[in-house]
Formats: structure tokens, C-alpha cells, sequence
């Protein structure tokens, strides 16, 4: 063994714990991006076999995650940047994501999983900040703090 | 610190306010905040909780629909209004 022994780099979580069903990771952000679909690795080389990002929304889910995400890039900046807090209410914010993400996991069902992560920019993300909503429309929490690894360690498909 | 603190809006209709108490106790009970810190999410919270009640006040204003006014609910026996 060398003298300078480098230690190799642990293994993504992905190689131990994959993702085997699309999970829709619903969290706003600035530059009006609302969500993102992590996909199984055969994603690509298996076009029909898993649902794609358009088939977890309809118009009307679409519509409401566009005006939810306009409102987060309108209001969050000031609340989130400058010493005074600005008029952002966090909780109505949050409940009308998750009340979205219900809508979302309803239309989508066994296909997909849908979890809902509070943004980081908001006062109380760390209560609940993420949580995975199931085929019944109740809400669990899936760790203290988000993470998409978490995700995966915790939930084994 | 107290742990125990009830809330009346824990038990409210309204969501939002159900889920304001929540956090609120979750705050009180959360020993890793200072309590520089934990007095300030508490009145940050507090603001929301006031901003909120009048944001809703207005709102609610413009659904305002006669519901219980007889003169646009009575039907005749056949499902004809009058």
C-alpha cells in the first residue's frame, strides 16, 4: 500500500439504493422552476415503460404549479435577501404546494411518487421540510432534512 | 420553557391556521433554536398569523354569495324558480 493511500470515493447513493419508479420532487425556486422528475437509469432506453414528466400533470395542475412558482419568484426574493421581511406568507405558500403535490399524486397514482419539499428560503423549512404524499392522499414525512439521498435510503422500492 | 401550550387555531376550520399553531408548538418544543431565535420565529409567525387574518377577511369579502336568501334558492315543486 502507498504511503499516500488516497481513499476512493464512496458510491453515489443511486448505485445502492436506485430509483425504480419516476419521483416528481416538487420545491420552488428562483428563475420560476417548480419541479424536477428523477427517473430509474433504464429511463431512456425504455420509452413507455415509466411515466414521464408530462403524465404526472394536467392543465389544471400545470396551471396552478405556474402561478404557485410566479408567486414564490415574485414575493420570496425580498423575504429571503433583505433584513426586513417582506410579505411572503409562508404557510399559506406551503399548504397550496402540498394541496398541488395531492393533486398531482391523485392524477399520477401507482405510476409515480410525488414528494413535496418546503423551499429553503422559508422561516420554518426546517419543520417538515419534506414529505412524500401516498396513493391515499395522506402526507408522511420523510427525514428531518432535506436531501435527495434521504429520499432514497429511506424509501427502497 | 413550556412544551404544553395549547393553541385554539390547532382546532380551527382552516387549514392554514391549524397549520400555523402547529408550527408554533413545533417551534416551542425545539431545543436546538437560542432563544434569540425561537422569540424570532415566533413573532415572525405571530406577523404572519395577523397578515393572514386580513388577507382573508378581504378575500372572502369578494365570494360573498346570498346563499340563505330565499328569493334565489325557492323552487316550485316542479324545479322551476319563481
Amino acid at each position: 500500500m502507498s504511503a499516500f493511500h488516497v481513499q476512493p470515493k464512496a458510491a453515489i447513493v443511486t448505485d445502492v439504493f436506485p430509483i425504480l419508479i419516476p419521483t416528481l420532487r416538487i420545491f420552488p425556486d428562483f428563475g420560476r422552476f417548480a419541479c424536477k422528475l428523477d427517473t430509474p437509469p433504464d429511463f431512456d432506453q425504455c420509452p413507455g415503460k415509466y411515466a414521464s414528466q408530462a403524465d404526472f400533470f394536467t392543465n389544471q395542475t400545470a396551471a396552478l404549479l405556474d402561478d404557485w412558482t410566479l408567486e414564490f419568484s415574485k414575493c420570496a426574493f425580498a423575504d429571503a435577501f433583505s433584513e426586513q421581511h417582506g410579505d411572503m406568507l409562508w404557510i399559506s405558500f406551503d399548504l397550496r404546494g402540498l394541496r398541488i403535490a395531492k393533486m398531482i399524486k391523485r392524477h399520477i397514482g401507482d405510476r409515480g411518487r410525488v414528494i413535496y419539499q418546503k423551499p429553503i428560503e422559508s422561516p420554518y423549512w426546517k419543520y417538515d421540510s419534506t414529505r412524500e404524499i401516498l396513493n391515499d392522499g395522506s402526507v408522511v414525512n420523510l427525514h428531518k432534512h432535506p436531501g435527495w439521498h434521504n429520499l432514497l435510503q429511506l424509501r427502497i422500492l | 420553557m413550556k412544551t404544553d401550550t395549547q393553541f385554539i387555531e390547532a382546532n380551527s376550520a382552516d387549514p392554514v391556521l391549524r397549520e400555523m399553531a402547529r408550527t408554533a408548538s413545533r417551534i416551542l418544543k425545539d431545543y436546538s433554536l437560542t432563544e434569540k431565535q425561537r422569540g424570532e420565529l415566533i413573532r415572525r409567525l405571530q406577523a404572519e398569523y395577523h397578515a393572514y387574518k386580513a388577507w382573508n377577511k378581504q378575500y372572502r369579502s369578494y365570494f360573498r354569495t346570498p346563499r340563505t336568501n330565499e328569493r334565489f334558492s325557492r323552487t316550485t315543486e316542479g324545479g322551476h324558480r319563481d
